[in-house]
C-alpha cells in the first residue's frame, strides 16, 4: 500500500526554499548592515528556520496524515485563541501598523500561519464527514461560512487583508471541489464583494494602494513609490539579470526587499529567465499538489492536499501579482522564499503533510 | 476503500487548474513586459535614482609675480558635510563637531536640524581634521576634499589680486577678471548611492578628471609691491590721511610693477573687512588731480606750438581775475617762464598758457593722454574718471581744467599720462598680466608692450621732462622727491577736495599727490603717490607725497640695480630757456 513519497515535490520544494535562503541574503544584506551593522543578521535566522522547517517537514512526512484528524478541533481552538490573543496589546507585537505577531522570549510567531493549516485540516475533515450533504444550506454551508467569517474578521482586525483574502479563496475553492452547490458560492461572492469594497475603502492606506495600483506613475514618489520601485528592480534585471548580489534596488529603494518584494529582487538579480523559472517551480508545485490530491485514497487526504496546495499556490500567485503590478499592494510573503520564520516553517510542515499524503497515493 | 468521485472531482480540477494557469500566465506576461519590453526604460530610471554625479572641484591656477613668486595659491583642504537623517543624536553631534571645527555649536545644530540630505558642517578645514573625525565615530558626517585659495603674503597685492568666494569663484580683482582662465574645469564621477543618497562602494561608472586652472604670471614684482605698500602705509599713518594709493609702472612698456591702496585687507579672510577697505583705489577712486594736470596743459600747448619754451608769462603778482572769479597762486609771481610755471606750479601761469589753446584741441589732447576713458588695464570695475565734452564747458572751464579742476581722474590715468611723456610722448597700454600658462607649462597668452597712442612729439616730451626735472629741485615744489644720485622728473599736485556739503572747494581737505619718473634721462619707473586728506600743517603734494615717492623710488631702483645713466645728455634747442631771448605772452600790462 505505502509507496515512496513524491520525490519531485520534495526536490522542487527544497530547491525553492534553498533559493529563498540565498535570495534573503542577497536582498537583506544591505538593510541588515544599515539597521543592525550585521549583513547576515537575517540570513542567520533564515538558515535556522530553514533547518527547523526541514526537520518539521521530515516529521510530518512520516506521521500518517490521517492522525491529524485527532487534532482537528484542538487545532482550530488553539488557532482561535492565538488569533484573539494577538490582537491584545501586550501579547501581540505591533510592527508596521499591524498586530500580527506573538512574542515568546526572543521568538515571535505569526498565529495566522497556524490558522491557515488549522482551518484547512478542519475543512478537509469536515468536508469528508459531510460528503454528499453539502447542498444542505444550513448543515453543509452555513457552518463553514460562520467559521471562515470569524477568522476572516480576526485577520482583518490585525489587519491582514492579504492573508484573509487568500484564506477565503482557499475555503471557497475547497467547498467548490468538495461539491458545494455553485450558486451558494456565487451568492456568497456577490454578498461579500460590497463588504470587501467597504473594508478596502474605509482605510485610507488601502484606498491609496488601490489608486497606486491603478496608476502608480501618477504619484511616483508617494503612494506609487513601492510598486514603482518594484518595477524598476524587475525592469533593471532584463533577460538575464544583473547578477546574484549585484542588485541595487535592495539598497533601501525597494520596500521590504527580503519579505514581500523578494520576487522583485529575484527579477533584478536573476532576470526574466530566473523569475520565470521561479514561477515555473510554483506551477510545478501546484501540479504535483493537485496530482497528490487527485490520487489520494480518501476524501480527507484529497481535500487536505487540495487545501494545502491551494493555500501555498494562492499566496504565491497573489505575491507575484502584487510585485508585477497585477494586484494592489498588500502585505503577503512569497511562500518558501520570503524571509519569515513562521511562514517558512509552517509552509514546510504543510509540504511534509503533502508528502505523507503522497505516500498513500493510488498508483496511476 | 471508497473510490474518489472521478466524474465530479476531475472536471472541477481542470477548472481550478485553468484558473491558476491564467493567473501564472499573467504573471509571466507581466514579467516579459517589465523585463524584456520595458527593460531599457526602467533600467535607465533605476540608474538615475541609484547613482549620483559627484563634482570634483578643480584646482585653481596659481598667481605668480614677474619673478615667479607666489601671490595666490590653492591648497587642499577638508570640508565636512552631514546627512541629517542619519544622525540620531543631533545635539551631541553638534557639540562634537563644534569642538572639532571651531564653528559655533548652535549654528551646526541649526544645520543638522534641517530636513535635508546634505548640509555643510564646516568648510575648508586643515586636513588634520580627518584623523580627529575618525576618532569620533560620528554617523552621517562625511569629509570632502576641497581646494582652497590661499594668499601666502596675506595683504600683499590684495587690492588688485581680489579674492574668491567659498566656491572658489573669483569675486574681485585679477581673481575675478581672469576667473575663466584660472578656475579650471570641474571633473565628476558617478557613484552608486542607496535610497538615503549615501555613497556605496561600487565600481565607478564614469570618471572625468578635473582640469586644473591656468596659472597667471603678473607684471607686478612682489618686492616692489611690498616696498610700495609699506611706504604708503607709513605715510598714510604718519599724515593721518584718510587713505592713500600708489602705482608704479615701466614707462617704456606699460608693465605695472606695483599697485597699492591703503587701507587694505587680508584676502584670506576678506569677509571680516568692510567693502570700503577692499577697494583697489588706484583704478576705482576718481579725484580732481589738481596741479599734476598742468603737465597736460603745458604738454598740449607746447606740442601744438601755441607756446614756445622760451615764452614767458606775466603771472599777475598772484591774483588773476577771469570773469567773476579771482585765481590765486601760492606765492606771488610776476614773470615766469614756461618751465618755471611748472616748477613753481603757478595756477595763473597755467591759466595763461591755456588761454593760448583752443578748447577742442585741449580736449583732444586730454583724450589722447587717456583721460575720460578706462586705461584698459584689465581689472574689474575700472573707472573712466570724469571728463566733460567741450560742448558742456562754461567760460571758466578752460582756466579750471588748466590747473586740474573740473575733471576727475584715477591715479592710474594720471600715471599713464605722465609715463607717456617719459616714454618720448608715446602712451603705452598699462597691463598687469604678463602671461597665462597652462598647468602643463604651455604659454597660452603672452602680453607684451603695446603702444596706445603717440600723444606728443619726441621734442615736446624731452622738453617736458626737462621742465619736470626742475620741479624736483630746491627751486621747485618737490625737492623732497629727489632721489640721491638720480635725476627725477615729476609734478606735484595739491587739489582742494570739492566739498558737496559746502558746495565749494574745501580749504581743509586735500588730495596731495606726486607723480614722477626716474631716472629722468632714461626712465625706468614712473610712480604716482596720492594721499587722501592728509592732516597737519603742510599738506602740499611735494611735502606730503614727494618723500613717499622718494623712498619708494630709491628702494626700487636699488632693488632693480638701476644705476644713474652715464650716456651724454641730449641737448635740445631752446632747452636752456634762460639763455635765449624771451618772448612775453599773455601779459596784461
Amino acid at each position: 500500500m505505502k509507496k515512496p513519497f513524491d520525490k519531485i515535490m520534495l526536490a522542487n520544494v527544497v530547491i525553492l526554499a534553498a533559493l529563498g535562503v540565498v535570495m534573503v541574503y542577497a536582498a537583506s544584506a544591505y538593510t541588515a548592515m544599515d539597521r543592525y551593522q550585521d549583513p547576515i543578521y537575517f540570513l542567520k535566522k533564515e538558515i535556522l528556520f530553514f533547518g527547523l522547517g526541514l526537520g518539521g517537514m521530515t516529521v510530518m512526512a512520516n506521521i500518517n496524515y490521517s492522525h491529524l484528524q485527532w487534532f482537528v478541533y484542538p487545532l482550530l481552538l488553539l488557532s482561535l485563541i492565538l488569533m484573539i490573543l494577538v490582537l491584545i496589546p501586550g501579547f501581540g507585537v505591533e510592527a508596521g501598523g499591524a498586530r500580527r505577531w506573538l512574542r515568546a522570549g526572543r521568538l515571535t510567531f505569526q498565529p495566522s500561519e497556524l490558522t491557515k493549516i488549522g482551518l484547512i485540516v478542519y475543512l478537509a475533515h469536515s468536508l469528508k464527514k459531510k460528503d454528499g450533504r453539502l447542498s444542505d444550506f444550513v448543515y453543509g454551508f452555513i457552518p463553514y461560512i460562520v467559521i471562515l467569517g470569524v477568522f476572516f474578521m480576526l485577520m482583518m482586525l490585525q489587519p491582514d487583508l492579504g492573508t484573509a483574502v487568500s484564506l477565503a479563496a482557499v475555503v471557497m475553492l475547497m467547498l467548490f471541489m468538495a461539491g458545494s452547490p455553485v450558486h451558494y458560492l456565487v451568492s456568497l461572492l456577490l454578498v461579500s464583494l460590497p463588504v470587501l469594497y467597504v473594508l478596502i475603502m474605509s482605510e485610507e492606506y488601502r484606498r491609496q494602494r488601490i489608486t497606486a495600483f491603478l496608476d502608480p506613475w501618477s504619484d511616483a514618489s508617494g503612494s506609487g513609490f513601492q510598486i514603482i520601485q518594484s518595477f524598476l528592480a524587475i525592469g533593471s534585471g532584463g533577460l538575464t539579470g544583473v547578477g546574484l548580489g549585484e542588485g541595487r534596488q535592495e539598497l533601501l529603494f525597494l520596500p521590504a526587499p527580503h519579505t514581500d518584494f523578494i520576487f522583485a529582487v529575484i527579477g533584478e538579480q536573476l532576470g526574466f529567465i530566473g523569475a520565470v523559472l521561479v514561477v515555473a517551480a510554483f506551477v510545478l508545485f501546484f501540479f504535483r499538489g493537485m496530482l497528490i490530491s487527485v490520487r489520494s485514497i480518501d476524501p480527507f487526504g484529497r481535500y487536505l492536499a487540495l487545501g494545502l496546495t491551494a493555500m501555498i499556490s494562492v499566496q504565491a500567485l497573489m505575491n507575484f501579482g502584487v510585485v508585477v503590478g497585477l494586484l494592489p499592494t498588500k502585505g503577503l510573503p512569497l511562500p518558501l522564499i520570503s524571509y519569515g520564520g513562521s511562514s517558512l516553517v509552517m509552509t514546510l510542515l504543510s509540504v511534509g503533510i503533502l508528502l505523507n499524503i503522497s505516500k498513500w497515493n493510488r498508483p496511476t | 476503500m471508497k473510490r474518489p468521485d472521478r466524474d465530479g472531482y476531475l472536471p472541477k480540477i481542470f477548472v481550478v487548474v485553468l484558473l491558476f494557469a491564467v493567473g501564472y500566465g499573467l504573471v509571466v506576461y507581466r514579467l516579459f513586459v517589465l523585463q524584456v519590453r520595458d527593460h531599457e526604460r526602467l533600467r535607465e530610471m533605476a540608474r538615475r535614482q541609484q547613482s549620483r554625479t559627484i563634482k570634483i572641484v578643480p584646482k585653481r591656477g596659481t598667481i605668480y609675480d614677474r619673478e615667479g613668486r607666489e601671490l595666490a595659491i590653492s591648497v587642499d583642504t577638508i570640508s565636512l558635510y552631514a546627512v541629517p537623517p542619519q544622525i540620531r543624536d543631533k545635539r551631541r553631534a553638534a557639540k562634537i563637531l563644534s569642538g572639532l571645527t571651531g564653528e559655533k555649536r548652535r549654528k551646526i545644530l541649526r544645520e543638522l536640524l534641517k530636513k535635508r540630505q546634505f548640509v555643510w558642517v564646516a568648510r575648508k578645514l586643515n586636513p588634520g581634521i580627518l584623523k580627529k573625525l575618525a576618532q569620533q565615530n560620528l554617523d552621517g558626517v562625511y569629509p570632502l576634499y576641497e581646494s582652497k585659495r590661499f594668499y601666502p603674503n596675506r595683504s600683499l597685492g590684495a587690492g588688485f589680486l581680489g579674492f574668491v568666494g567659498l566656491d572658489n569663484q573669483g569675486l574681485e580683482g585679477v581673481e575675478f577678471q581672469y576667473d575663466g582662465a584660472i578656475k579650471g574645469k570641474p571633473g565628476w564621477f558617478v557613484a552608486g548611492v542607496d535610497a538615503k543618497r549615501r555613497q556605496i562602494m561600487t565600481p565607478e561608472e564614469g570618471y572625468v578628471q578635473p582640469t586644473g586652472g591656468n596659472d597667471l604670471v603678473l607684471t607686478v614684482d612682489n618686492v616692489i609691491q611690498y616696498v610700495t605698500e609699506v611706504e604708503l602705509k607709513q605715510a598714510v599713518q604718519e599724515r593721518n590721511a584718510r587713505a592713500g594709493m600708489a602705482v608704479m609702472l615701466r614707462p617704456a612698456t606699460g608693465e605695472i610693477l606695483s599697485m597699492a591702496s591703503y587701507p587694505t585687507f587680508n584676502p584670506n579672510e576678506f569677509q571680516s573687512y568692510r567693502p570700503r577697505l577692499r577697494r583697489n583705489l588706484p583704478i576705482l577712486e576718481n579725484f580732481e588731480p589738481g596741479s599734476t594736470f598742468k603737465l597736460v596743459t603745458l604738454a598740449t600747448a607746447l606740442d601744438l606750438g601755441s607756446v614756445k619754451p622760451r615764452d614767458i608769462f606775466f603771472c599777475e603778482n598772484g591774483a588773476y581775475r577771469v570773469r567773476s572769479t579771482t585765481y590765486h597762486d601760492t606765492h606771488d609771481y610776476a614773470w615766469l617762464s614756461v618751465r618755471q610755471i611748472l616748477q613753481k606750479s603757478s595756477n595763473i601761469g597755467a591759466i595763461k598758457i591755456s588761454e593760448q589753446l583752443d578748447r577742442r584741441d585741449f580736449y583732444r589732447y586730454m583724450q589722447d593722454f587717456g583721460f575720460g576713458d578706462k586705461t584698459g588695464v584689465a581689472l574689474p570695475g575700472e573707472s573712466t574718471g570724469v571728463l566733460r565734452s567741450p560742448r558742456n564747458w562754461s567760460g571758466l572751464s578752460m582756466p579750471s581744467l588748466s590747473m586740474g579742476q573740473e575733471l576727475s581722474v584715477t591715479a592710474l590715468q594720471m600715471l599713464s599720462a605722465t609715463a607717456a611723456i617719459a616714454n618720448d610722448g608715446v602712451r603705452m597700454q598699462p597691463y598687469m598680466v604678463a602671461r597665462i600658462v597652462s598647468p602643463g607649462g604651455k604659454v597660452l597668452v603672452e602680453n607684451g608692450p603695446r603702444a596706445v597712442k603717440g600723444v606728443i612729439s619726441w621734442e615736446t616730451a624731452q622738453y617736458m621732462m626737462r621742465c619736470m626735472e626742475s620741479v624736483v629741485t630746491e627751486d621747485g615744489t618737490a625737492p623732497l622727491a629727489a632721489v640721491p644720485g638720480f635725476r627725477v622728473a615729476g609734478k606735484t599736485g595739491t587739489a582742494q577736495k570739492y566739498d558737496p556739503r559746502l558746495g565749494r572747494y574745501s580749504h581743509t581737505k586735500f588730495m596731495s599727490s606726486f607723480v614722477g619718473v626716474v631716472p629722468a634721462e632714461k626712465p625706468e619707473i614712473a610712480l604716482i603717490v596720492v594721499l587722501d586728506e592728509p592732516q597737519g600743517k603742510i599738506r602740499y603734494g611735494g611735502t606730503v607725497a614727494g618723500p613717499v615717492f622718494q623712498r619708494i623710488a630709491e628702494r626700487t631702483l636699488r632693488y632693480l640695480r638701476v644705476t644713474p645713466p652715464q650716456r651724454p645728455e641730449v641737448v635740445l634747442s631752446g632747452a636752456d630757456v634762460e639763455a635765449v631771448p624771451l618772448r612775453a605772452v599773455g601779459g596784461r600790462s
